[in-house]
């Protein structure tokens, strides 16, 4: 049985996992509140690739020239080699090659988000998950050139599911290269929200200190037909602002981003309420979550 | 790749080989070897690529979890793994690596130097302490328990230290990418 950890006890095993030196309970663990955590999951991403990037900072030491041709070669014959004996069988294998184990970071699609998009540029994506983009579509792109060369009609079909699924990777990295940014910006503050009840709501407001918000909630009671969820925003001024409505999952939790400009450093409270489908124009309902 | 067309294993093998090289010769200290690695590498991606996922990190995140995993297997086995790799780093190391690089390998890419230059700026950022426990996590593969015994810290002395080291490269890392962007 998976033991369950506290997320605060899941943010101070998230570097060791991310450096591969967590193992036995504690990564089962973990990686089981990972799995629904969509702070930790994003944190989790960052934190692999940052700990990759160490190997970076080794004195870039190349291959032998005609070694790595030679390399290259014998990936690339067994490549093709693989690729025609792989009809139902496993060939191919190295003699030590391990059981099948690929590097996991457990984000899950943030289902059920009620979420208004925010647009974003291709040119301002992360640079890491641009190259892996990049890659993939270079990939796809030679694949689908040798289809053509076997069959063209094939390789029309090839095309279509290629650039669909292109389009859905472009798509996914770029809203969760969004997220990442707005949940870990050098000048986001984050506001932490607690709310009472038998199973203890909480939630964190993520503002870049301009206009983009994103707010994550978590085990939230299930709303009735005709209530929603609010999110407001108290100023300096004592001015409380809606930043709009959200939704649950079946779970209780949910991604809601939104655009709202303030000054720099008015934010001195945030709460949720629960209030009429629709939303309020003030606060009026019972208060949900609040900072503290 | 996506597609297991041997031709974009050489896409990879062309971006990814001499980041993957020099990972796993620093780790194993033995050429031989670390070809071994890198071949096995590459092969290992090709065989599971249908289990990447762009969404879930990037491509060399990905090639070089794999690397080093295979490497610090091999070094465990016959006991003779670094320990002490960059402990001595110094700030003007971050400010030379881009003139070691050509030096050493006079077709480095500027993209390549300039992260190298940036991780190292970073890594040099920490207090020594991190440093050496991040070091010791990622280069020489010890548990944090390992750590502790090594350094004769408490356990959870070492893992505030890695913690702390790891997040504040990664607000580095941003910050740094953020200013060069």
């Amino acid at each position: 049985m998976i033991q369950s950890i506290s997320h605060d006890e899941a943010q101070a095993l998230l570097a060791i996992e991310a450096l591969g030196a967590l193992t036995g309970a504690d990564r089962d663990a973990l990686l089981a509140h990972v799995e629904v955590c969509a702070v930790c999951s994003a944190q989790l991403v960052q934190l692999r690739d940052t700990a990759a990037a160490l190997a970076e900072s080794l004195p870039a030491v190349p291959l032998n020239p005609d070694r790595s041709a030679a390399m290259r070669s014998r990936l690339l014959a067994r490549a093709a080699s693989d690729l025609t004996g792989r009809r139902g069988d496993d060939g191919g294998r190295l003699p030590n090659e391990p059981p099948v184990k690929a590097p996991t970071s457990p984000v899950k699609p943030l289902s059920g988000e009620p979420v208004r998009a925010i647009g974003r540029s291709p040119a301002s994506r992360g640079g890491w998950l641009a190259a892996a983009a990049a890659v993939l579509l270079a990939a796809g792109i030679l694949s689908v050139l040798r289809s053509t060369r076997r069959d063209a009609a094939v390789a029309r079909n090839e095309l279509t599911a290629v650039r669909a699924q292109q389009l859905r990777a472009a798509t996914e990295v770029a809203l969760r290269d969004s997220l990442i940014e707005q949940l870990t910006g050098a000048t986001v503050r984050i506001v932490d929200l607690t709310g009472s009840g038998p199973n203890a709501p909480m939630g964190w407001v993520f503002w870049d200190q301009n206009e983009k918000w994103t707010l994550l909630v978590h085990d939230l009671p299930a709303l009735a037909a005709d209530r929603t969820y609010q999110l407001w925003l108290t100023t300096g001024g004592q001015r409380t602002l809606s930043a709009g409505t959200f939704g649950t999952d079946h779970r209780g939790h949910a991604v809601f981003r939104a655009t709202l400009s303030l000054p720099r450093d008015s934010l001195v409270s945030a709460s949720v309420t629960l209030e009429p489908a629709g939303g309020a124009a003030r606060p009026s309902g019972p208060i949900a979550l609040a900072s503290k | 790749m996506s597609a297991s067309d041997e031709q974009a294993l050489g896409v990879l093998y062309d971006r990814w080989a001499p980041l993957v090289h020099s990972l796993v010769l620093h780790l194993l200290e033995d050429a031989g070897e670390a070809e071994d690695v890198v071949e096995e590498t590459f092969w290992q991606a090709w065989r599971q690529v249908s289990r990447y996922d762009p969404s879930r990190g990037a491509v060399s995140t990905w090639l070089v979890t794999i690397a080093r995993s295979r490497a610090l297997d091999r070094a465990r086995s016959r006991r003779r793994m670094k320990e002490e790799p960059l402990t001595q780093l110094r700030e003007s190391d971050a400010a030379s690596v881009s003139r070691v690089s050509s030096a050493s390998d006079p077709h480095q890419d500027a993209e390549a130097a300039d992260r190298r230059a940036a991780v190292l700026k970073a890594l040099c950022a920490l207090p020594a302490e991190q440093r050496e426990a991040l070091q010791l996590a990622y280069f020489s593969g010890l548990s944090q328990t390992e750590i502790a015994d090594r350094t004769g810290q408490p356990l959870g002395t070492v893992k505030t230290r890695t913690r702390l080291a790891l997040e504040k490269m990664r607000v580095q890392l941003t910050m740094l990418r953020e200013e060069t962007a």
